[in-house]
């Protein structure tokens, strides 16, 4: 018997096809999901430790202050101190300095900011060796190598040399205090603290501006000296200690013995690396939030199993109570329902096995292009493909065992005196009140009975309808959000350049650039200084800036109060994060000069006179000569913003303010805005992945509803055709009733891809601080719809097509005589 | 299209039906030869199986014989589309079946009026008149707002009735109409049916119960899918006379 019931599970796997097909496909797309994040965020993982252990990275890195450089006799005299040397595995020593460099762009001569990091990459007997600590890495496994020590060649960062289009082979030229040299790229490399080109205090990747240039040491001193077979010197170190949780100590005591000698350094741990630690941040968060992706799928496709066993029941109810009245046990009705479960189970993992293949090239191709590690580990781990067929299998045997003891629970008597064409179905309690009313057309009427008629499956219909198009719309939104944040930090900003000083300068420096550009049009001087808000152990950072005319660079957007002289403006953000209003007073450290002319950290106080809701919560603003006074520092900028009369980038005013001393940056307002072109493959790309599995889900769903409503209500529709009812009147009904689904569908659709998409961002700790204000995205609002209705009307027709086929003669002759 | 005579609402001429069920063809009608005439009951009789009810889809166009022709109201009636036989069923068959088929989330009334919006095309205060008055017709006024579920199995059928005649249908097709009813109710559903059969109109019944032989004009004895026999009744008995 028990044989008997599993021939009838496959049979009926048979006679449902299509509904368990894409039942099949929502749990492989579970699988699929599952399988293919859970392998993005482990490529993600290995690629980036693979990169960061290949390169050695650092414990920690000490770094001497701006201009100031030691000789190697006085870097071994400091590292032989026995209060530290038992401490260090390895070091390294670098000379790193920053410089203008000058490449061609489109037939133009274009100088951009660079640094130079000289590495000892020869050995005493003049042989190449790789670095212990740090070392940059090669994007090939063959690389070539720098001929010789103070060989005028160099290996170009990554991205800096995609942006431009420098290639090995290409030539470069070095300038420093008037004196230039020639470098050939022999290769492009990743240099390990810039593994993603992020500079403190900027919000997004910098590698159009900034170039990163690995060479031999003594090239870099032959540059920095200007003269060749000078002194090799440095002025950057990193180590590996013996035990990593020394760190702490051994930064103390290292900074200790500099300051014994007259030297201030800054130590850096691991930890503390800015791209290292977005890197691994952004990995979490990322985790987090995809992690929703299949625990959702996996519910819609747990859910429509259920209600098609269900369904199965009805159909088979006789059946199963004449098999029970023979004596069929329990157990073999389980097998019935189990068997079906197993092969739903097992073709959804294969189904998830061929969804995992482009899901996967699609995440590989998001590291190897937004995030390039040199080392890229893409190899696909099986075992995820086998948890989620396990979570397959596990959630099919569950959800088949709710039908399954529905089915056991069968009277053989009810199940065998069943009358079909007798109604003794109740209509609920709204379809008692509709009884009376006269005007709405029974076609109507009907159509809200039928809705109302079993309201679990109506809503949970709508709930999935409603999971699925929130799903794509949350994705949307998440991403239209997130270009309206770019959006605004362009509005936020009404300035043609950004000119940041090296260190602070006097105000003066800008005396002749309007004579020396004639495009520039308005100066506006500027300070920006980082803050501390909180002296305790862990303070609120921010940036605080302050112009000239800091209204006239930066649009603000006020929540309350407003911009005013001699007080300062806060974010939103910072306002709810600190109990701060307007007219409280705000203490905060800043750095200023004292009277030996040193610098220090002061605590000061201003008055809030506004809250904003521009972007980022992190900046404060007020004006430059309050700061300047605050600080004692009169008459000294660090940052300029420029009008310029024309429109675009000047690349020959570019040229020129880089190359002025004291300057460190040169942005333009296109910087910022291009980088988002780079972003929109991926982007495309997504929103076509979740296009398929927001409609797989809606027909999955919707399909697996419809078919039962229809079958249900087969005797219905039977009735109605032997009236005369034509195939097109039925079909009204239908579309009566689907437009309930799609519109109660896409209302909630709305609210919960609201929802899906303040989770994205409150998974995400980086977000906190940006006023990152949930974009309704039209866009994703009419794609969705397109793609539900669309999905509605091929399932309606599919519907129809059902309905027209039924056999009226068999179905109304069902339990009749003759 | 084949004219018959004009007295003729029904004619079937040899026709057949064979189903086809695995390997084994099963023949439920072999040709079947009769006739039914306007302003009579014509009674279908015998046992279960015996191709009563496929007989009845034939003539009321929800299936299609396998040959024979069929020639309801003058126009042959095998071989036409899907869209001409909704047409057809829409103008010319009333259907009244053993378990009633109300739609259960319609009302009495709604049931009717779902007819008259949804076939007839009717709209307006008319469709709600015309149900009310074929309600109270079959005896059901001040039943109108009650679900199939809230009414006996007698009222359902009345409504069934009802509904069957919200068409003015020319031809009456009732199966096995009271095998699911008490006496009382039963005899109260033949009156309503063969009160049909005037003005041109028939009405066609079949049963297994032979006592309902004596109200037809016409019977025709049905056994393995063949006409055994055929009766006719010039003056066939009035239901309040029939007992069983």
């Amino acid at each position: 018997m028990r044989k008997t019931f599993l021939k009838k599970g496959v049979r009926e796997l048979w006679a449902h096809k299509v509904q368990y097909l894409l039942l099949i496909l929502v749990i492989g797309l579970g699988v699929g999901m599952f399988a293919s994040f859970n392998n993005f965020s482990n490529v993600r993982w290995e690629s980036m430790e693979g990169s960061y252990n290949k390169s050695e990275f650092m414990d920690t890195q000490v770094e001497l202050r701006y201009d100031e450089y030691i000789n190697l006799t006085t870097l071994d005299a400091i590292l032989e101190n026995n209060t530290i040397s038992f401490m260090v595995q390895n070091y390294e020593y670098r000379l790193v300095y920053e410089v203008f460099i000058n490449h061609t762009v489109d037939g133009e001569v274009k100088t951009t900011k660079g640094q130079v990091r000289g590495y000892e990459w020869f050995d005493d007997a003049g042989n190449y060796r790789d670095q212990d600590v740090n070392r940059p890495l090669f994007y090939v496994d063959d690389p070539d190598h720098i001929a010789d020590p103070g060989a005028r060649e160099c290996y170009s960062e990554r991205k800096f040399s995609q942006v431009y289009g420098l290639g090995s082979g290409d030539g470069i030229t070095l300038l420093r205090d008037g004196d230039k040299m020639e470098l050939k790229i022999i290769e492009q490399v990743a240099v390990p603290e810039f593994m993603y080109v992020v500079l403190e205090g900027n919000l997004y990747p910098m590698e159009r501006s900034f170039g990163i240039l690995a060479l031999p040491i003594q090239t870099a001193v032959d540059l920095f000296h200007g003269s060749n077979g000078s002194e090799i010197i440095t002025n950057d170190l990193v180590f590996h200690l013996k035990d990593s949780d020394d760190v702490g100590e051994f930064n103390a005591r290292i900074t200790e013995i500099f300051s014994e000698k007259g030297i201030i350094v800054k130590t850096t741990e691991k930890e503390e690396n800015v791209p290292r630690y977005l890197l691994y941040t952004d990995h979490e968060n990322d985790k987090a939030t995809m992690a929703m992706y299949p625990i959702v799928i996996f519910s819609i496709s747990g859910f429509g199993l259920v209600m098609a066993l269900r369904r199965m029941i009805r159909n088979h109810r006789p059946q199963i109570g004449i098999f029970k009245a023979l004596g069929v046990p329990n157990r073999s009705v389980l097998v019935y329902f189990g068997v079906i479960g197993v092969v739903i189970g097992l073709l959804g993992t294969g189904a998830g096995v061929l969804f995992a293949i482009p899901l996967n090239y699609s995440f590989n191709y998001m590291v190897e292009t937004l995030l390039d590690f040199p080392v890229t580990d893409t190899s696909s781990s099986p075992e995820f493909i086998m948890i989620g067929g396990l979570i397959s299998l596990t959630l099919c045997l569950s959800c088949t065992l709710i039908p399954a003891m529905v089915a056991m629970r069968i009277k053989p008597i009810d199940a065998i005196q069943k009358r079909e064409g007798i109604s003794k179905k109740k209509v609920g309690r709204l379809g008692v009140y509709m009884k009376g009313v006269r005007w709405m057309p029974v076609s109507v009427k009907l159509s809200i009975r039928n809705f109302l008629r079993k309201p679990g499956r109506s809503v949970s219909t709508i709930l999935g309808v409603a999971m699925s198009f929130a799903l794509f719309l949350a994705f949307m939104m998440a991403m239209d959000s997130m270009y309206a944040l770019f959006d605004r930090e362009a509005e936020g900003n009404n300035w043609d350049y950004e000119i940041m000083m090296q260190g602070f300068s006097p105000e003066n420096m800008t005396a002749d650039w309007s004579v020396r550009f004639e495009e520039i049009e308005s100066i506006n001087h500027g300070m920006v200084v980082p803050i501390e808000l909180d002296e305790g152990q862990n303070p609120e950072m921010g940036l605080l800036y302050a112009l000239e005319d800091t209204q006239g660079a930066f649009n603000f957007n006020m929540e309350k109060g407003s911009f005013k002289q001699g007080e300062i403006l806060i974010s939103n953000y910072q306002a709810d994060e600190m109990g701060l209003d307007v007219g409280d007073q705000m203490e905060f450290v800043i750095p200023t000069i004292n009277e030996t002319g040193g610098y220090q950290r002061s605590t000061v106080e201003l008055t809030i006179s506004g809250i904003q809701d521009n972007h980022i919560g992190s900046i404060f603003y007020t004006d430059l000569a309050t700061l300047q006074g605050l600080s004692n520092m009169n008459e000294t900028i660090n940052i300029v913003y420029l009008d310029m009369s024309e429109d675009g980038k000047i690349i020959s005013v570019e040229n020129g303010l880089i190359m002025i001393p004291g300057v460190s940056s040169v942005r333009h307002m296109d910087d910022m805005t291009n980088m988002l072109e780079d972003y929109s493959d991926i982007f495309m790309t997504m929103v076509y992945i979740m296009a398929l599995i927001s409609a797989l889900l809606a027909a999955a769903i919707i399909y697996t509803m419809f078919k039962i409503s229809a079958q249900e209500r087969e005797r219905d529709y039977a009735t109605m055709k032997t009236l005369g009812t034509s195939i097109g009147k039925i079909a009204k009904l239908l579309a009566f009733e689907a437009t309930y689904i799609t519109v109660w569908g896409i209302g909630l659709g709305v609210i919960g891809a609201y929802g899906l998409a303040n989770l994205m961002f409150a998974n995400a700790d980086e977000f906190a601080e940006f006023n990152i204000a949930i974009i309704f995205s039209w866009s994703g609002f009419f794609i969705g719809s397109m793609i539900i209705i669309g999905v509605v009307i091929i399932v309606s027709l599919l519907t129809i097509r059902y309905i027209s086929k039924i056999n009226i003669a068999n179905v109304i002759r069902e339990r009749s005589t003759g | 299209m084949n004219a018959g005579a004009s007295d003729l609402l029904i004619g079937i001429k040899n026709m057949s039906k064979s189903y086809q069920m695995g390997e084994v063809v099963v023949h439920a009608l072999k040709d079947v030869t009769l006739t039914v005439e306007p302003n009579q009951v014509t009674v279908i009789l015998g046992p279960s199986g015996c191709g009563k009810t496929t007989l009845l889809n034939q003539i009321g166009g929800i299936d299609s014989p396998t040959t024979g022709t069929i020639v309801v109201n003058g126009s042959e009636i095998q071989g036409l589309s899907q869209s001409k036989l909704t047409k057809y069923r829409q103008e010319n068959i009333g259907f009244v079946f053993q378990f009633f088929n109300l739609i259960p989330n319609l009302t009495a009334r709604e049931n009717i009026e779902f007819v008259l919006e949804y076939v007839m095309n009717m709209s307006g205060k008319e469709v709600h008149k015309k149900a009310e008055e074929l309600l109270a017709n079959v005896g059901l006024a001040g039943r109108e707002d009650h679900y199939p579920y809230q009414l006996s199995g007698g009222e359902q059928q009345r409504v069934s009735i009802a509904r069957a005649l919200s068409k003015d249908p020319r031809i009456l097709l009732a199966d096995e109409p009271t095998g699911e009813l008490d006496y009382v109710t039963g005899k109260m559903i033949l009156e309503l049916l063969t009160s049909f059969a005037e003005g041109g109109r028939a009405v066609l019944i079949v049963t297994h119960n032979k006592e309902l032989a004596k109200i037809a004009h016409k019977v025709f004895y049905l056994r393995d899918g063949k006409v055994v026999k055929e009766t006719k009744n010039p003056n066939p008995i009035k239901v309040s006379q029939l007992e069983w």
